[in-house]
């Protein structure tokens, strides 16, 4: 039984062992299994957190040289590997996405730069770039390159302060957040460019002038980088200038950013006085209420306290008296001053303007006072033409329809009554003129018309008689009108059928049936013939009809019945039957020339001639004795002509004057023409009817009907009653140089010297105005009656421009110190052109005869320190070999002259140019000023006061306020109730109301050097002397905000 | 009778006895031993095999590089992979959904194999829509997904 049991235990014992490797080797390859799995996942997760730990961050982007500059920092524990850089262009999206391999590695805390250098891609610093680097482990970082333009960011612009006062800076900060959704770096950060011309756009609202000058920024230019979170700021200073409520807008962006990602802010001028913001603005008009801007710096003809004696300029009205002073600007170079001060002032860039008030000479310097008879520039284009020598019956009208005087028969033997069964004929007895019957008595009314002065062959217009009614009649009658058919009508005789017998014209004119005459004396259209025209014309186209001829028209029946008629008044001065006739020279109407503003040689107005019927005609027949009469010599006519087709077959008179005998051609005469044919000028004169021995003529040798400008001066010369009667003819072309001069011709032989043209004269027709008519221009008509210009005077006539350039001035506005050293040349204006305007006879002190002439200048921006002075300068230029200037007169100070006298007017400064007021201590000191608004004022005692600050010694001198428009003129800073009740202002009463765009006047007490109220018990007032005079005005307005205001009138002299 | 020597008798048959167990035991064990191993063997076989495929789907790494979205007509999305893992992979489909009108673009992409280190590309027609967010699922042939999502 051992036995047994033995075997039995190995049995188990080898099964166990068995058991045991087989579990043992199980377990072994899953714990050998499990390991290595571990094994890996560990280092799974040793990579996961590897990548975790990793990091890095783009520091710097720059595009230096069109490549990438990039610095990239380890800022992680583990060593890195940039892999790959990815690139995108924000600016061009059809750029796509660049991919560029690098492999560069980066230590633990280090950086890596340069970048991108080495890459092949050319960057542009204008456009905007996404940048992604990804490293070896796959993590990625991405920054933008001058690119906000994914989505707008968080900007504020802010002024600092907003409200400033003019010349003070203001600083201007744009503050930039990136708050972008991708929590994406932004780089290179700056204010876009575009904007403006300092990275920033301004726009101003002035009320006049005002400006906001860049002084700094934008500092920084950029940001180099900027996380997400971060605040960049950036930083402007801008001057502002202007006027209260005048405001700047500043408005900036971003570089590449989104068009709408801006920010604004506003600036706004507001005098801020002792730090309180007054809402109402109080300005000077000093001394006096004058009415000008402060950029209004009018000329006085003061010379005190300016350098070398010069005239005055301030903005102070004209105090020169009614007539200021006259400047000869050709003998006189004037020089005006500043006053100077102790602000500085400035002026912003703009246009300023010389405003001269100026007479223009007539004549030549040669020619002055040598009394023209006439003169007629043609620059206003009437009509009828005046005599710039002011004389009505020198003046001028057009040619065209002539109205006879009426004549009215007032001679009892010119109007008559013959009985048609008898012929017995009344000149006398009969009271009454009966057309045609006499209660049952048929006649014929005889009408004799003495000195009927229409031209023979002359063109009538229009003829009428007038009768006045003598009874009241109705009846149904109708009468018929002729002339008698002769050359000059006979006187009536009582001999019978003497009316009848005469030859009547073959024209008629039926009158009626006559309208009723309801009333005795009437002078209507019911007692006017019809028109008999036909009927004068017949009788004027009789070979023998002169003018002023006799004329007689018969009245007779026309199918009237027995008894009825029409009663007419007989010869009387007031109601007898009257002749009216209007004619014209020849067929057509004639008329004025064609006026053209710029049609003259010197670009001024003058008249066109149509060579058909256009002419000028003096208004009156010329008397002998007269100005425009041609008597005896000397005679000199002077003119400027330019044909518009050369000369035909018909002579062109330019000129003429006609008298005695028959014009044209058998009377005395006197032309200035241009030949048929030919066009060469003639001047030719007859003092005897046209007679060849009566008769001289100048002649050129040239041809003048080229369509150029030319002078012609025609001179008659030789004492009176002398016989060496010459003509002289000058020729001039448009240049200056002369073209012809034709001299002394004499007349053959004859001692008649006398031109009798005592009819019209004429521009540009014969002197019968029917031909010899002008085809061109014609300006600048001058004539004298007695003088023969020489050479040297027609020569310096002939280079006068009575057109735009008349006179010469040169311009200089410069700045100089206090005593009128140069310091600064500001402007120079040389050869500025003055035009030229017709004095009309004016004098010196006609203030109608002066024209404004304004000339620009632009300095730019002026400023003035204290003590310096503006000075305005005025040179004249003289004339040249082939321009004469006419001499040039400038009133300055002149108190009646409206608007206003000469001035200079600048930009709006910022503060008044001093003034050269003057305080009399005789008087009550007082000051206007003016209340530019926006709100109603008063003033208050406590802070009011005028300092006057002494320029030698060191005591200054100040006044108290005493009232405010006081008009007590007793004293205006009484206390009596007269004053007292109203304008008094003092510690327990403010000044009146002071309204928006009105002006107050303050009154002060003594000016002492221990200001009071009372002078006695007062300081020590003040001496005369130069001070700088302040005034403080203390006040507050309608929204309670109060105010102190001190206004600088600059320089006053206090005087004695 | 007699008793003759029974314990002669008795001797032999716990020997036989002894080398029948002895036998039996041996073979049983061995049969046993055999089939363990033999069992063994064929799991570990599996389990290695499974072993391996968990541990490479554990080593495949991919990062989603870059997104660019092609505006130019027909719109796509350009998709740049990067094989960040220690093993190559094979990508097998590429998902693109905008999660907003259930437009899904999917391309099948068989045995795209990417190295360890290496980047692949892929453009994708799509008609992504400004600001619209898509998601993109990458799955790799061990059926690992990874997925992005961008925004053009």
């Amino acid at each position: 039984m051992r036995g047994r049991k033995g075997l039995s235990s190995v049995v188990g014992t080898v099964f166990s062992i068995i058991a045991l490797v087989t579990v043992v080797t199980y377990v072994t390859y899953s714990m050998n299994t499990l390991q290595q799995f571990n094994q890996e996942v560990m280092t799974k997760n040793t990579e996961i957190i590897d990548q975790a730990k990793e990091e890095f961050s783009v520091v710097k982007a720059t595009i230096p040289n069109n490549k990438f500059n990039i610095t990239v920092q380890n800022t992680g524990e583990l060593p890195i590997n940039i892999a790959r850089i990815w690139i995108s262009n924000k600016t061009d999206p059809s750029w796509g996405t660049a991919k560029y391999d690098v492999n560069i590695p980066v230590s633990p805390g280090k950086v890596a730069t340069n970048i991108g250098q080495n890459i092949a891609l050319t960057a542009l610093s204008t456009q905007a770039y996404e940048i992604k680097m990804t490293t070896e482990r796959g993590n990625e970082d991405e920054v933008l390159i001058n690119s906000p333009s994914q989505e707008p960011l968080y900007l504020q612009l802010h002024a600092l302060p907003e409200a400033i006062s003019t010349e003070f800076t203001t600083t201007i900060l744009l503050t930039v957040t990136n708050n972008m959704s991708n929590n994406n770096m932004l780089l290179n950060v700056a204010p876009d460019p575009t904007d403006g011309t300092d990275s920033i756009s301004v726009t101003t609202v002035c009320a006049t002038t005002c400006s906001a000058t860049w002084k700094s920024g934008p500092t920084p230019a950029s940001y180099p980088s900027l996380k997400y979170g971060d605040t960049a700021t950036f930083k402007w200073i801008y001057e502002i200038q202007g006027s209260p409520d005048d405001t700047a807008t500043f408005t900036a962006s971003l570089e590449n950013g989104i068009a709408s990602n801006t920010a604004s802010a506003v600036a706004t001028v507001t005098d801020v006085i002792s730090a309180l913001e007054a809402g109402s603005a109080i300005t000077s008009k000093g001394l006096t209420a004058s009415t000008l801007g402060d950029d209004v710096l009018l000329f006085h003809l003061e010379t005190d306290r300016t350098p070398s004696a010069r005239y005055q300029m301030y903005s102070g009205s004209a105090d020169g008296g009614s007539n200021g002073l006259k400047i000869d600007l050709d003998t006189t170079n004037p020089r005006f001053f500043t006053n100077n001060g102790t602000d500085t002032i400035d002026t912003p860039t703009g246009n300023w303007v010389a405003s001269l008030k100026v007479q223009s000479e007539a004549m030549p310097p040669i020619l002055v006072g040598d009394s023209e008879s006439m003169i007629f520039h043609f620059d206003d284009g009437g009509a009828n033409p005046d005599n710039s020598q002011a004389s009505s019956t020198r003046d001028l009208e057009g040619c065209g329809p002539y109205t006879m005087t009426p004549i009215r028969i007032t001679a009892d033997a010119d109007d008559g009554e013959e009985v048609v069964s008898t012929g017995a004929v009344d000149l006398t007895s009969s009271g009454d003129l009966e057309m045609p019957y006499d209660g049952s008595t048929l006649q014929i009314v005889g009408l004799r018309f003495t000195g009927v002065t229409v031209p023979q062959g002359a063109t009538i217009q229009s003829a009428f008689i007038q009768f006045s009614a003598d009874e009241v009649q109705q009846g149904t009658t109708t009468v018929r009108i002729r002339g008698q058919a002769a050359d000059n009508a006979a006187a009536f005789t009582t001999t019978a059928f003497d009316i009848s017998a005469r030859a009547d014209t073959t024209a008629a004119v039926t009158w009626g049936p006559i309208p009723g005459w309801d009333q005795i004396g009437e002078q209507g259209p019911d007692q006017k013939t019809p028109d008999i025209k036909t009927v004068i014309q017949e009788i004027v186209n009789r070979a023998g009809w002169v003018s002023g001829n006799y004329m007689v028209i018969t009245v007779d029946n026309s199918g009237t019945a027995s008894g009825n008629r029409r009663t007419a008044d007989i010869a009387s001065t007031t109601v007898g039957p009257q002749l009216q006739i209007t004619w014209t020279p020849q067929a057509g109407s004639g008329g004025p020339p064609t006026w053209s503003s710029t049609g003259g040689p010197h670009v001024s107005g003058a008249f066109s001639f149509d060579g058909v019927n256009d002419c000028f005609r003096s208004v009156n027949n010329v008397a002998s004795g007269d100005a425009n009469h041609i008597d005896v010599e000397p005679d000199t006519t002077a003119l400027w002509f330019k044909t518009a087709a050369a000369v035909g077959a018909t002579e062109q008179h330019l000129v003429s004057w006609g008298g005695d005998g028959t014009c044209p051609g058998s009377c005395d005469y006197y032309k200035i023409a241009l030949e048929a044919n030919t066009g060469k000028v003639i001047f030719s004169y007859s003092t005897s009817l046209g007679v060849a021995a009566s008769t001289n003529t100048c002649k050129s040798i040239n041809e003048y009907d080229n369509g150029n400008w030319y002078q012609v001066v025609a001179v008659r010369e030789g004492p009176p009653g002398g016989d060496n009667n010459e003509c002289n003819l000058y020729i001039t072309d448009i240049n200056g140089n002369d073209a012809e001069a034709v001299v002394n011709q004499n007349l053959p032989g004859d001692s008649t010297y006398n031109v009798d043209s005592n009819g019209r004269w004429y521009i540009g027709s014969n002197e019968a105005e029917n031909g010899n008519f002008f085809n061109g221009y014609i300006d600048d008509v001058i004539h004298w009656n007695s003088k023969a210009l020489d050479a040297t005077e027609s020569d310096q006539l002939s280079k006068v421009n009575y057109g735009t350039q008349a006179h010469k001035l040169n311009f200089y506005l410069d700045k100089t110190d206090k005593n009128g050293v140069f310091v600064q040349n500001l402007v120079t204006d040389l050869n500025v052109a003055i035009p030229f305007k017709d004095p009309r006879g004016g004098t010196d002190n006609d203030d109608s005869t002066y024209y404004v002439f304004n000339r620009t200048l632009t300095p730019g921006a002026v400023t003035l320190t204290p003590n310096q002075r503006l000075n305005f300068s005025i040179n004249w230029v003289d004339s040249t070999s082939t321009w004469q200037a006419l001499q040039l007169d400038m009133k300055i100070d002149d108190q009646d002259m409206t608007p206003l006298p000469s001035f200079l007017q600048t930009t709006k400064p910022s503060v008044p140019f001093p003034s050269y007021f003057v305080y009399d201590k005789s008087n009550r000191l007082s000051v206007y000023v003016y209340n530019v608004g926006p709100y109603g004022s008063w003033f208050v005692y406590q802070g009011t006061r005028a300092v006057f600050d002494s320029s030698t010694s060191g005591t200054s001198y100040a006044a108290i306020i005493c009232s405010v428009n006081s008009t007590y003129s007793t004293d205006f800073c009484s206390t009596s109730t007269s004053n007292n009740g109203a304008w008094m202002v003092n510690e327990h009463r403010d000044s009146i109301f002071v309204p928006v765009n009105k002006i107050a006047r303050i009154f002060f007490w003594s000016i002492q050097d221990r200001p009071d109220n009372d002078q006695a018990t007062g300081g020590t007032l003040i001496p005369a002397g130069e001070y700088d005079m302040t005034v403080f005005i203390d006040g507050y307005d309608e929204k309670g905000q109060k105010f102190l205001r001190n206004l600088s009138l600059g320089r006053v002299r206090v005087q004695d | 009778m007699g008793w003759c020597n029974n314990r002669s008798r008795r001797g032999l048959s716990t020997v036989v006895t002894g080398v029948i167990m002895l036998s039996a035991v041996a073979v049983l064990g061995t049969a046993i031993v055999a089939w363990s191993n033999s069992n063994l063997f064929a799991n570990q076989q599996v389990l290695n095999t499974q072993l391996a495929t968990n541990v490479n789907k554990i080593k495949e790494s991919i990062v989603i590089e870059n997104v660019w979205f092609n505006q130019t007509a027909p719109k796509s999305i350009n998709i740049t992979l990067n094989n960040v893992g220690t093993i190559g992979l094979n990508v097998t489909s590429i998902k693109i959904d905008n999660e907003t009108d259930g437009d899904v673009d999917q391309t099948n992409q068989t045995n795209d194999a990417v190295l360890p280190g290496k980047t692949k590309s892929y453009a994708i027609k799509f008609d992504w829509q400004t600001n619209i967010p898509v998601k993109i699922f990458i799955t790799t042939l061990r059926d690992n997904i990874f997925t992005t999502e961008d925004s053009p």
